[in-house]
């Protein structure tokens, strides 16, 4: 991977790199690529995509809960661990000028 | 009374026939914690305060005959769990102060067993490592040789049970991290079938992989933990809505004569004769106990680790894109804007294998690519359990070795991730199956110990535990203490 891959996947992934990181990071992935990559030799031309690890044995699917209301209004107990909130709101800087 | 070497069923006994009581049990143990934890790291945050008091309410209620099984009894819990009030940090700069509002499951279940939380253990950053060497507290180092790694990613959890300062200990397993440092420390550990314990308040790493589970030192010890914290939970949409087996009878009841054990042809054919051992003793204890030894053929295998990497590293980018600086966890210092407010928060906040997983997640699953990497990994993890749903048709449970070594040395594999992840390949295909499995101590090689996996079908914790048990009460399976922590 290069340079400028590393770092567009960091611009993806909304995460900050040093430049200090690149290397090591550019080498780590390159390696672990090189391990994932053996995939593509792998025979799964018939095969269904698995989805859930229990899938093969009970045919699990996605489990709805039934429709009750049940959510409680836990706005300051959950706000009072935010980095910032204000009247009620978490507080972020301005995204418009 | 030698407390040490009490199981936790001799513990409730003591404490309900007013032999000990939860108070001088807990003391027992913070008072190890306070000589030994500096040693072994296992322990990042003790809460002697809240354990005490806790032991307290434990002996009022053995008092007023209203105790459970647990009730009393002391235990170290994995600091991936929420616990109300008491600080959760994943081993995460990111978590550094988070006190969560609510407890997980496994917490709320314990807490109402009236079991006592000594403190919360050292373990990988968020769940991601195989050395407990990639969080924010240093390493945990192994009882049995202080220049070893207690393996991970539960390795404080592993470290503070076989170094005698909890009797046992939660853990939790996505790849392998309770059964891998089960196997380093000599303990017995099981991953339950996914879906068996609600993973509601379980920091996420990968949801399709992630299980919580026990760590003990023998299965006697995990069975009655397991009990408590198994079951279904309608927070957790993925956990099973089937009745709990008892899996403190299933110690005396599992009947080895007639069971059909499968090895997997080719297996452990890079394995020296010294890292088979414990297979061999196994295999010759389980035959003698009237089982049959089956050989056949898992193709899939081969590809696990590839396929397993590119499953939880897509998981993992997605479950991490939370922590975002906005609701909760780290904020970095004067954002200039929303953006940089997320990547900077996200950049300090996450360690170097975090990150490294977060990006190869992102690139696995970024367009153009998905089909090539996610999708076809989902396949090859179809062809694994299918591969596993053969074999036990033929076969009730299957024996592997857990890990291919002993403990590796403090750092031997810190900067390369790709020896670590292929440490990994005995545990990750019961993960992407789904399947319970248990790792159990086999004597020790050069002092260190060595351990076989028994791999069972979904929801045959019971048998898992039961062959084990069998193993360490009519077997060799027995393990004492490590020299120091005696």
């Amino acid at each position: 991977m290069t340079d400028d891959e590393i770092r567009k996947l960091a611009n993806l992934a909304a995460l900050s790199l040093r430049d200090d990181e690149i290397d090591g990071v550019r080498d780590a992935l390159g390696d672990i690529m090189t391990l994932i990559d053996e995939l593509q030799n792998a025979p799964v031309a018939d095969a269904e995509p698995m989805a859930h690890p229990l899938g093969v044995k009970l045919g699990v699917k996605q489990v709805l809960r039934d429709d009750t209301v049940n959510a409680q209004d836990r706005r300051e107990t959950m706000q009072k661990i935010a980095p910032s909130t204000d009247r009620g709101l978490y507080k972020v800087p301005p995204v418009l000028g | 009374m030698n407390i040490l070497d009490c199981s936790l069923a001799d513990m409730s006994r003591a404490m309900r026939e007013g032999e000990v009581s939860s108070l001088e049990l807990t003391r027992f143990f913070l008072d190890r914690i306070e000589r030994h934890n500096a040693q072994i790291n296992g322990y990042i945050r003790i809460t002697a305060d809240a354990a005490l008091a806790a032991a307290e309410a434990a002996d009022k209620r053995i008092r007023s005959g209203d105790a459970a099984p647990l009730t009393g009894i002391p235990y170290a819990h994995k600091d991936i769990f929420c616990t109300e009030g008491a600080t959760t940090t994943c081993a995460s700069k990111m978590l550094r102060d988070f006190i969560p509002p609510y407890d997980a499951t496994v917490s709320a279940k314990l807490k109402d067993a009236g079991m006592v939380m000594l403190g919360k253990t050292n373990m990988d950053e968020f769940a991601m490592g195989s050395s407990t060497e990639t969080g924010d507290f240093g390493p945990a180092v192994n009882p049995w040789g202080e220049d070893r790694v207690a393996g991970g990613s539960s390795g404080g959890s592993a470290a503070v049970v076989a170094a005698g300062l909890a009797p046992c200990a939660t853990a939790t397993d996505t790849g392998g991290s309770i059964r891998q440092p089960a196997a380093f420390c000599g303990l017995t550990g099981i991953k339950p079938t996914y879906g068996r314990v609600s993973r509601h308040g379980m920091i996420a790493f990968a949801s399709s992989l992630d299980q919580g589970g026990v760590l003990a030192r023998n299965a006697a010890d995990c069975a009655p933990v397991l009990q408590a914290v198994a079951g279904y939970d309608a927070r957790d949409p993925t956990s099973v809505q089937s009745e709990v087996p008892d899996y403190v009878a299933a110690l005396n009841e599992t009947r080895l004569r007639g069971l059909r054990i499968g090895v997997v042809q080719g297996l452990e054919d890079d394995l020296s004769d010294k890292e088979r051992a414990p297979l061999e003793l196994a295999k010759a204890f389980y035959t003698d106990a009237g089982c049959e030894i089956k050989t056949l053929a898992m193709p899939s295998l081969k590809w696990c680790i590839p396929a397993y990497y590119v499953i939880a590293t897509a998981e993992c980018s997605s479950n991490l894109s939370r922590y975002d600086g906005v609701r909760y966890g780290r904020r970095c210092q004067n954002p200039e804007n929303l953006e940089d407010l997320y990547r900077r928060s996200r950049g300090e906040g996450f360690g170097a294998e975090v990150k490294r997983r977060i990006l190869v997640g992102t690139h696995v699953l970024s367009s153009g690519y998905y089909d090539a990497y996610y999708l076809k990994a989902q396949k090859i993890r179809g062809r694994i359990a299918a591969d596993f749903m053969a074999a036990f048709e033929q076969v009730d449970v299957l024996l592997t070795p857990t890990t291919p070594t002993t403990a590796f040395k403090l750092k031997e594999k810190l900067d390369d991730p790709v020896r670590m992840y292929l440490s990994d390949r005995y545990t990750v295909p019961a993960n992407l199956a789904g399947v319970p499995a248990v790792s159990v101590p086999a004597g020790l090689d050069d002092g260190l110990p060595q351990s076989f996996q028994l791999i069972g079908p979904h929801f045959e914790e019971g048998r898992l535990l039961g062959m084990a048990h069998a193993w360490q009460t009519d077997g060799d399976g027995r393990m004492g203490r490590p020299g120091g922590f005696e």
